[in-house]
């Protein structure tokens, strides 16, 4: 870790710095605008959100890096994650934590050969014509959107109760929230670690690494690059289901949560750089809490939390207008 | 491609009948769509303007006045897409913004607030263009311009008119296309399709928020019903309403079609291709590419607002509402612009006329997995059938090593895998009727409108992966390479006759008479 932060480049110090002092600002501001309870509670919650925004975004990043395919399939595999695990959780009759686990394993499975069938059968042939690409998951994106609608209805479906172990509360800034809720965090620092430790102590991680630099010449020296495409495209999909099957128990399963993520996912991406995985992490936490501060504040100040939808825009707008290559990415050319 | 070689096939021909061969088939389509109430009324025995207001005609009218509109809709996505290159994730946006900002404009507006909106409106213009850094004298005409516009747009008393709120609404669309452009059209492609799909989503979720009911009607919408002129209500009447609006519709639908093939064949049309086919290139000779790609982007933007307002105005319920900016208004002509042909003028409505008046001819329609199809097999056969012909192609080249390896020659073993594939989609066949013995096919019964999208869906995986081109770029290569190879072989014949004891050797490339202009 700390031989990280030695080897920084000039370039990637000062964005740490500007992270800091942004996280800063907005910690300062929720603190005097909301007094010490609301403000706590905002930021857990955009903690908690940071980590959901994450689970997409390191899947959207990571393909793009490797694959140069920017994945808008990304929300629809949120959405197919949420609605199969939702379905499972309510057709097992186990003990809750069982038909839990039963859940997740279902939404992972499904997304993750969702995701192969894709990658293998559908973009792989498509390499040469990379405009296509784009719109070919943006056009399975509203198809996988369409069946879902098909299949189980346009309703939204309301938050399942948490697996038991889940079940108890515990008090923070005045409040009594849900240990799931400490569960979802916990998950994505989890996951932020182990694909943190897959890219960067593993021989495959090296691969991942070596392949976003230049897929061409680790071809070359004999790896096949397309089977590791295909293990990061399902790798993406499945970190997107597990966002979806994460939010059963706390948002429930609607259809237009996909989208929703996915559009977070993207600000995050422009914002932290693309292909750049500190830099996802990173920008998901300044996505997280900024949606969460500025739906408090709007809240708060006009009764209308709908115009913190427009916060992230007004990010993105501003990192395209001062940075394009994002916090960390690679300078554009 | 096919414009050029229209024009090298009849340069010998004189100027009207070179008009006339480049025209007819456009001329003949605007024909028919004129005649098309009265085409319909002859075919089903209904009225064009019955005394009550119902029937075929009325309600074909209905129905191909919104497929036009869509079309034109798809043509301006064509325009971004297909000529520009531009991938735009948000073009709903632009339909659905005109019905918002021409009833805002109506149901909000102030008398009052007219002098100050233009000069603020023109402080905003003038500051953004002294940012852009645009010359002095160029950006103060450009402000004035605009506060001069909108002099005529924001009336001093009474409340605005339709169309002051459709120049509005033009407005707002041009200001949108260029916050969207001025961001990311300098950086990749794959940025302004993240923008444009992220600032469209943020208009629809806050259309359709409850927040704001107060101005936008939530998911109610806005009803437009009461302050339509009448040229524009297509409410069917004795006196012909409906007709008249189809036929502003009709106009409209030419109108933009001509203007996109003007804008495309024209200068800047030349070099928005050439952008898309090598944007360094273009830049490298010296064109601003970033200004080209705006000015289409207005062009197709300010296209899709007009014709967004024009649905709302056709529409059902004659209302605004947020389904219009919803993706699908993004998807739709996304669908239709890969199948038909990207970058042909002809294809996204060609598209959209078939996928939409199937949809519509076919609503009523049922089927279940035992109908027939054609009397020879029934669907759920052909489901897999279809299924193994599926696996068969993706796994073709390793069928034909296997049986190439099994066979021996290779001329002979193509002929074993037809055979091959047609035994095991037999066999397939034969297995699934036994299937089809013991359960009740019929059991459920499916509507061919609810499975509509997914067939959609189905064809635009099938464009995208098997015809790059779409229908119309796929039939106009075919034809002109047919074309190509008949005029050489006609050109060969001539020289072998020339000299008849030299064998026919082959023109040099630049005698080839395909290879001009």
């Amino acid at each position: 870790m700390l031989a990280y932060f030695n080897h920084l480049t000039p370039r990637h110090r000062r964005s740490w710095a500007l992270v800091a002092a942004y996280l800063g600002f907005l910690f300062l501001v929720s603190f005097i605008d909301f007094g010490t309870n609301t403000a706590g509670q905002t930021i857990f919650r955009g903690v908690l959100l940071s980590m959901l925004i994450f689970l997409v975004a390191s899947g959207l990043s990571l393909i793009f890096g490797l694959l140069d395919v920017l994945n808008f399939g990304q929300g629809a595999f949120v959405l197919v994650g949420a609605y199969v695990g939702y379905a499972t959780y309510q057709a097992v009759e186990l003990n809750s934590t069982l038909s839990f686990l039963a859940a997740a394993g279902a939404a992972i499975v499904s997304v993750g050969l969702l995701g192969a069938i894709i990658e293998a059968g559908l973009i792989r042939p498509l390499y040469e014509r990379p405009v296509f690409q784009i719109v070919l998951t943006f056009g399975l994106a509203a198809v996988l959107i369409d069946l879902v609608e098909r299949i189980w209805g346009p309703q939204p479906n309301q938050p399942l109760a948490p697996p038991e172990m889940f079940r108890g509360t515990f008090y923070l800034f005045g409040q009594s929230l849900s240990v799931y809720r400490l569960f979802i965090i916990a998950l994505g620092l989890i996951i932020m670690i182990a694909v943190g430790l897959l890219l960067n102590r593993t021989r495959l991680g090296i691969i991942i690494r070596a392949g976003v630099q230049d897929a061409e010449m680790v071809q070359a020296l004999g790896i096949n690059v397309r089977r590791v495409f295909t293990f990061v495209f399902v790798l993406g999909a499945v970190l997107a289901g597990l966002a979806g099957i994460a939010l059963v128990p706390y948002q429930g399963a609607t259809l237009d949560m996909g989208n929703q993520f996915l559009i977070m996912a993207i600000v995050v991406v422009v914002i932290g750089g693309m292909g750049s995985y500190e830099g996802t992490a990173v920008a998901s936490f300044i996505v997280g809490l900024t949606r969460a501060v500025a739906e408090q504040m709007s809240l708060k100040h006009f009764d209308a939390p709908v115009l913190a939808e427009t916060s992230i825009l007004l990010l993105m707008i501003a990192v395209l207008l001062i940075q394009p290559s994002g916090l960390f990415g690679r300078e554009e050319s | 491609m096919s414009q050029h070689a229209d024009r090298r096939l009849s340069r010998q021909a004189g100027p009207l009948l070179r008009f006339v061969r480049e025209n007819w088939f456009y001329a003949l389509a605007l024909v028919v769509l004129w005649r098309f109430p009265y085409i319909v009324a002859d075919l089903t025995g209904s009225e064009v303007m019955p005394r009550r207001p119902t029937g075929d005609s009325v309600f074909w009218q209905s129905v191909m006045a919104q497929t036009l509109l869509l079309a034109c809709l798809a043509m301006s996505y064509n325009l971004l897409f297909g000529f520009a290159g531009i991938i735009s994730f948000g073009h709903a946006l632009y339909f659905g913004i005109g019905g918002y900002a021409t009833f805002l404009l109506i149901n909000e507006y102030q008398p009052g607030a007219r002098w100050p909106v233009i000069i603020g409106v023109a402080a905003l213009v003038f500051a953004l263009g002294a940012l852009a850094k645009i010359p002095w004298g160029r950006l103060a005409a450009v402000a004035v311009a605009v506060a001069v516009l909108l002099f005529f747009l924001l009336p001093g008393g009474g409340s605005p008119s339709v169309y002051q709120g459709i120049g509005v609404a033009i407005l707002v669309s041009i200001a949108l296309s260029l916050l969207s452009g001025a961001v990311t059209l300098r950086l990749r492609g794959v940025y302004f399709a993240m923008f444009t799909l992220a600032l469209a989503e943020v208009f629809w979720v806050l259309a359709k928020s409850g927040t704001f009911h107060y101005l936008t009607g939530a998911e109610d919408g806005l009803p437009f019903r009461d302050i339509i002129p009448d040229v524009l209500n297509p409410t069917p009447t004795a006196d012909g309403n409906r007709l008249q609006m189809y036929r502003v519709t009709v106009i409209f639908f030419a109108v933009v079609f001509l203007a996109i093939r003007r804008y495309v064949n024209s200068p800047v049309g030349r070099v928005i291709i050439s952008t898309r086919e090598n944007e360094q290139r273009a830049r490298a000779i010296g064109y601003n590419v970033f200004h080209y790609k705006l000015l289409t982007m207005v062009f197709g933007g300010v296209l899709a607002t007009l014709s967004g307002i024009l649905f709302v105005l056709w529409s059902a319920d004659k209302t605004v509402n947020p389904g219009l900016l919803s993706m699908n208004y993004t998807v739709e002509p996304l669908l239709t612009t890969l199948i038909g042909g990207l970058g042909t003028l002809t294809g996204p409505v060609i598209a959209t006329l078939g996928l939409e008046l199937g949809r519509t001819y076919l609503r009523e329609e049922t089927f279940t997995l035992g109908t027939q199809l054609f009397g020879l097999v029934t669907i759920w056969q052909a489901l897999w059938m279809g299924g193994f012909a599926l696996f068969f192609y993706v796994f073709r080249r390793g069928l034909r090593r296997v049986v190439t390896q099994v066979v021996g020659d290779p001329r002979r073993a193509s002929v074993a895998v037809g055979a091959l594939v047609i035994v095991v989609l037999a066999i397939v066949a034969l297995a699934a009727q036994a299937i089809y013995a013991e359960t009740d096919l019929d059991a459920t019964v499916y509507k061919v409108a609810d499975l509509w999208q997914l067939f959609q869906g189905l064809m635009f995986v099938v464009a995208v992966m098997l015809l790059p081109h779409g229908i119309v770029g796929t039939w106009n290569r075919w034809w002109y390479a047919r074309r190509l190879r008949r005029e050489e072989r006609a050109a060969a014949a001539l020289a072998a006759r020339a000299a008849p004891s030299a064998p026919a050797a082959p023109l040099a490339e630049a005698e080839r008479p395909g290879e001009r202009a």
